[in-house]
């Protein structure tokens, strides 16, 4: 996949535990590992404008892409 | 979804059962096609699996222990496609009685099944009818001796109606997986 969700290093910017941030925006941590791992096929615009009002920040500060090869 | 891990519980041990019977009933029937045993290898495979080991015309009275040897092995044929689709019918309401309805694993059974289905409704009423009709009359006298050809369009329909089924349920699966990982 060539989009990359670069959600630890904004976590780690905002000094934030990912458990935290999954009880406060009502995700589930299973959830979250799918993100982290890059396992996630798509992500609903509810989940990312939550992400983005926790952790105060721009879906591209989240979201990267690279291209293949 | 309890529903169907009940019924699928059923369905496994019916499955399982088929596995095993088929090929007991019709090693049964072979040993004596006249006596208790017959009866016996015979009632269980047309009573609960609606199969016979030999075509009605055919008379058991000169049946020698070399041509019941050689029709046991060709009725192999019928019974092996049939143990086969028990298998994957097994496997299939195994997954489903864990509550994995909608995996790429299960399209997969279905259409295994599906195939068998296919092959065994081409097979069966062409090679293996003609084999043992020729087997059981071999030693009738002459003008007596059977051929046995036919086909059975409705075996060949439902067959393909269950490979398309196997595709539907693929495509159902991705679907499955895709809401799977969408957080």
């Amino acid at each position: 996949m060539s989009i990359i969700i670069n959600i630890d290093v904004m976590l780690a910017r905002r000094k934030v535990r990912s458990k935290e941030m999954a009880e406060a925006i009502g995700l589930t941590e299973a959830n979250l590992s799918i993100l982290k791992t890059g396992k996630a096929k798509a992500i609903r615009l509810a989940t990312l404008e939550a992400i983005c009002r926790y952790l105060d920040c721009q879906p591209g500060d989240l979201l990267e892409y690279k291209k293949d090869g | 979804m309890n529903k169907i891990q009940s019924y699928s519980h059923v369905f496994k041990i019916f499955s399982l059962l088929a596995l095993i019977i088929l090929p007991l009933a019709l090693i049964l029937y072979w040993i004596n096609p006249l006596g208790w045993e017959g009866n016996i290898g015979l009632a269980i495979s047309s009573l609960l699996f609606n199969t016979t080991f030999v075509p009605q015309v055919m008379n058991p009275q000169n049946w020698q222990v070399s041509t019941r040897i050689l029709a046991l092995l060709i009725d192999l044929i019928p019974i092996g496609f049939m143990m086969g689709i028990a298998y994957a019918l097994m496997q299939l309401f195994k997954c489903y009685e864990k509550g994995l309805v909608f995996e790429v694993i299960n399209a997969h059974y279905i259409k295994l099944v599906g195939i068998l289905m296919l092959v065994k409704a081409i097979i069966v009423p062409t090679l293996y009818q003609a084999l043992i009709t020729l087997v059981l009359s071999w030693h009738n006298p002459p003008g007596q001796r059977y051929f046995y050809l036919t086909i059975s369009m409705s075996d060949i329909v439902i067959a393909i109606i269950v490979i398309m089924i196997s595709w539907i349920m693929k495509e159902a699966a991705q679907i499955k997986s895709e809401q799977d990982y969408t957080v």
